[in-house]
């Protein structure tokens, strides 16, 4: 176990220290920051000036260095745009973005499990087919125009919610809505597959000649044994959620990371962007991490197969 | 052993709990517990039968860096700051009216300024505003980190000198006359807020920036990051007898147009500013009314057409750039596009009306601006024929500009009137990242030779300066770079910035005009606008019709209540 324990950490740190790099590379990608900071009639002594003091006239892998030795201090920098640490920043923002991922989260599930077990009950009937175009829909629509739409019909014309902005709980619904929509489709689909799956087992079909209630067979025997899939595709899709959504973000007003990490590239704010995303990408590896070990835990074939 | 009690599905549901749980908790803050600033931003009274209850919400598209000391802020935040901050100035069309600096005047050398504070003026904590005050903010003002902290050390020098003569006096001295010192010292580039020192030193910088005070009639009372910023009336009267009828304004970040058009028509908001044509479709919709808030100078440059690497082009020559102003018919723009709200241009990129000008000169060049840039298609043939460059082809890079969202457009209509006497110009959209990098000749040629629409903010506070577009040290888009004349400009200008005998600066002013528009290096389109749209409650009492040469007003002073709560 710790020679597994080891070696996925290992791999954490690699990885990490791979992300590190490419952040560092790709940051500098998207131009100069100075160009976009300086008003338009500054001076090449301003110029200069900002230059040496944003520490950019060092030789690149100066900067590369010095960048490294601060991330294992835990010092992500200093935004440029906001002239405030990136970490204060970032998790100034995480709250906002992981409510609403919440939101959309719960929404998703409740909505996609039912919609996708609907579908497998009545395979090849009219509710199957509308739950597949939903489930299409969702995939398919941009959540911008979701999240207008939505504006339009249930806060402009019905009123029943705010237009935008971060506020009381209603003002969760549309961005919850909209946000969830994509994950949603996914969820029903894959639940409809692996229940479509799971109803043509020999087992099933031996509940049913035993004369076992059509509701035992889907909510017992079937539906728990086709969770596997779906619970490992949410804990992926989580992953993405805790990046943010720059659509659903902009549309609904939302102070999250995603407008934070657009704003960064937009702005030319490369320790913002290197720090969002580094931030996020060691979350991700974290939470994979952790999951591995906990399956190594519970499946000592894992661990077995994975020390070899 | 213990790995038989502990399944893979009591790991799942707990792992899902935990999950479940930490997302709740980081979430419960503003979602579930309340937060008390979301509440209090969300559910701001927006009615009321006076002032006290009163509320005015305000959306934005951009907070820019959130900064909020004005020393070190950007462009978009400065605006953002004044409700709270005094500028040591006030300007309005006649000039400065005394405002913080009650009286001033120029020492007889003209290297100083000697400003007079007002008295009984405080801060937000109840300290008094006083010389040393006036003195640690133009000290401050150069600070590098800060947009304006450039054009301040321009002015004052890199170790400004500024002298306490009492408790209420103020000398600053400059490098070289400064004749416009107190008009820059006013709302607007660059501007001058008054910042408290003692507060600052006490606390330090980055509590100043967390808990900023000034003198303004309104003080910070919330924000939240990326969200919102609420100010509240001070419970004292302002030294500048402003009343306001709001109680709060609350600024809100939506940068979607789109957004910000469903809030105000459901009345979550009651002021948005919005591109002209949906401001003008919204216009009437439950009470909304429009006005607008900004005026751009919009402008097309040729830039380094004077030097050898731009002979390729036909922009190189002046007769084929003049073709180019003869061919746009502004009047069909101002009236087609702009439907009457934009106005002609004015002579070149910066305008003349300044009260410190006399009439005689601003008439003369308006004239010759109604007339040079008039629509003449058949004269713009007859120039191109003379020219040899009938048919020939140029790029044109569209730059995005928030001040003049419409340039994009702008481009189009020139590119089609142009395309009617057989020029074609091909349109390329260029980043302003990169635009900025490869903006000034000096450190790139990628520009030499194409033109580039522009917008200029309308109204410099000081004219010469608006002049820099032409000289060879700074100008970002170097318009004479190459050229004979570059030099004689260069020295026009430099006497220009400093010269404080009115007739001397009227020549100065009237010999760089000259050259910049006979260069042809800059062609003026019109005077562009963007419009705000504000909801039935609010009447928005500046800008009537912004004048030429008028600075900006105080923002805080342009609200009023009508009385009026939509359904």
């Amino acid at each position: 176990m710790i020679w597994f324990l080891g070696k996925r950490v290992l791999a954490g740190i690699v990885t990490l220290y791979v992300l590190a790099t490419l952040v560092f590379i790709l940051a500098r990608l998207i131009g100069n920051p100075v160009d976009m900071l300086l008003p338009p009639d500054a001076t090449p002594a301003d110029r200069d000036l900002m230059i040496h003091s944003l520490g950019l006239d060092q030789p690149m892998y100066v900067q590369y260095v010095q960048f490294l030795v601060s991330l294992l201090k835990g010092d992500l920098g200093q935004s440029i745009k906001y002239q405030a640490p990136v970490v204060q920043l970032y998790f100034e923002r995480l709250p906002n973005t992981l409510s609403l991922a919440l939101v959309a989260i719960v929404v998703s599930v409740v909505v996609g499990f039912s919609l996708g077990m609907i579908a497998a009950v009545f395979r090849g009937s009219f509710l199957d087919r509308l739950s597949r175009l939903l489930s299409v829909i969702g995939m398919s629509a941009p959540s911008f125009w979701v999240g207008i739409l939505l504006i339009i019909v249930f806060a402009v014309h019905l009123g029943v919610v705010p237009v935008a902005r971060m506020g009381g709980p209603t003002s969760y619904i549309l961005p919850g809505i909209t946000w969830g929509l994509f994950l949603l489709a996914g969820i029903a689909r894959l639940v409809r597959s692996s229940m479509i799956e799971v109803l043509d087992t020999e087992y099933v079909k031996l509940a049913r000649i035993k004369g076992v209630s059509p509701f035992a067979i889907v909510w017992k025997h079937s539906l728990r044994n086709a969770l596997l899939s779906v619970v490992t595709f949410i804990g992926t899709q989580i992953a993405f959620l805790i990046s943010g959504s720059v659509a659903v973000e902009s549309v609904f007003a939302w102070p999250g990371i995603g407008r934070l990490m657009y704003d960064g590239i937009v702005g030319r704010d490369y320790p913002l962007v290197q720090g969002c995303l580094l931030i996020t990408g060691f979350l991700v590896i974290a939470i994979n991490l952790a999951v591995d070990v906990v399956y190594a835990y519970i499946d000592p074939r894992i661990r077995v197969i994975e020390g070899t | 052993m213990k790995t038989k009690d502990i399944t893979r599905r009591h790991l799942l549901r707990v792992g899902g709990l935990a999950g479940a749980g930490l997302l709740t908790s980081t979430a419960a803050p503003s979602f579930l517990l309340g937060n008390k600033a979301f509440a209090a931003a969300t559910d701001t009274v927006s009615g009321g039968s006076s002032a006290a209850d009163r509320t005015l919400r305000v959306s934005v598209d951009d907070f820019g860096s959130e900064i909020f000391d004005p020393n070190i802020t950007d462009g978009k935040m400065i605006t953002l700051l004044n409700p709270m901050f005094d500028t040591a100035f006030i300007s309005d069309d006649t000039g400065l009216v005394p405002g913080l600096i009650e009286k001033w005047e120029m020492a007889d050398d003209k290297l100083s300024w000697i400003f007079h504070v007002r008295k009984g003026v405080t801060f937000h904590d109840g300290s008094a505003l006083t010389g040393k005050d006036v003195k640690y903010s133009y000290e401050r003002s150069i600070n590098p980190e800060g947009e304006e902290g450039g054009a301040w050390r321009g002015v004052i020098g890199d170790k400004p000198h500024v002298e306490l003569i009492d408790d209420y006096t103020v000398q600053v001295f400059t490098p070289k006359p400064q004749p416009f010192l107190p008009l820059m010292s006013s709302w607007d580039d660059p501007f001058m807020y008054i910042v408290p020192m003692d507060y600052i030193e006490k606390n330090g910088e980055d509590y100043f920036k967390a808990n900023p005070i000034g003198s303004g009639p309104y003080k910070l009372s919330k924000r939240a990051a990326g969200n919102y910023i609420e100010y509240e009336a001070v419970d004292y009267p302002h030294w500048s007898g402003f009343v306001p009828d709001f109680k709060r304004v609350v600024f809100y970040l939506v940068p979607e147009e789109t957004t910000r058009i469903q809030m105000l028509q459901n009345n979550e908001i009651d002021e948005a500013p919005l591109s002209l044509d949906t401001a003008l479709q919204v216009s009437g919709q439950n009470g909304v009314t429009t006005q607008p808030n900004t005026y751009a100078a919009v402008w097309l440059g040729f830039i380094g057409s004077y030097l050898p690497e731009a002979k390729s082009s036909p922009l190189s020559n002046i007769k084929f750039r003049q073709a180019l102003s003869l061919a746009i018919n502004r009047q069909e723009i101002i009236d087609g596009y702009f439907h009457g709200q934009a106005k002609l241009p004015p002579p070149t990129r910066s305008s003349l009306d300044h009260a410190y000008l006399p009439q005689d000169i601003r008439k003369k060049w308006w004239d010759w601006a109604a007339n040079a840039y008039r629509y003449d298609p058949d004269a713009a043939k007859k120039l191109l024929a003379e020219a040899g460059y009938n048919g020939a082809a140029f790029e044109i890079w569209s730059l995005p500009d928030t001040s003049a969202p419409y340039d994009p457009d702008l481009v189009q209509l020139c590119v089609g009137y142009w395309a009617k006497l057989g020029i074609n110009a091909t349109t390329v959209p260029v980043d302003n990242g990169v635009w900025r990098q490869v903006r000034h000749t000096s450190k790139s040629l990628q520009a030499v030779g194409k033109a580039v629409i522009q917008a200029s903010d309308y109204g410099d506070p000081a004219l010469p300066v608006g002049m820099n577009w032409w000289t060879s040290s700074n100008g970002p888009g170097n318009l004479l770079v190459g050229a004979p004349q570059q030099a004689d400009f260069d020295k026009l200008y430099t006497a220009a910035i400093s010269e404080s005998d009115i007739p001397k600066l009227v020549q100065d002013v009237d010999a760089m005009y000259k050259m910049s528009t006979d260069s042809w290096t800059a062609i003026p389109l019109l005077i562009g606008t963007s419009l705000n749209a504000y909801s039935a409650r609010v009447k928005p009492v500046f800008p009537p019709d912004v004048q030429v040469g008028k600075s900006e007003p105080y923002y805080f002073n342009r609200w009023k209540y009508t009385g009026v709560e939509p359904s």
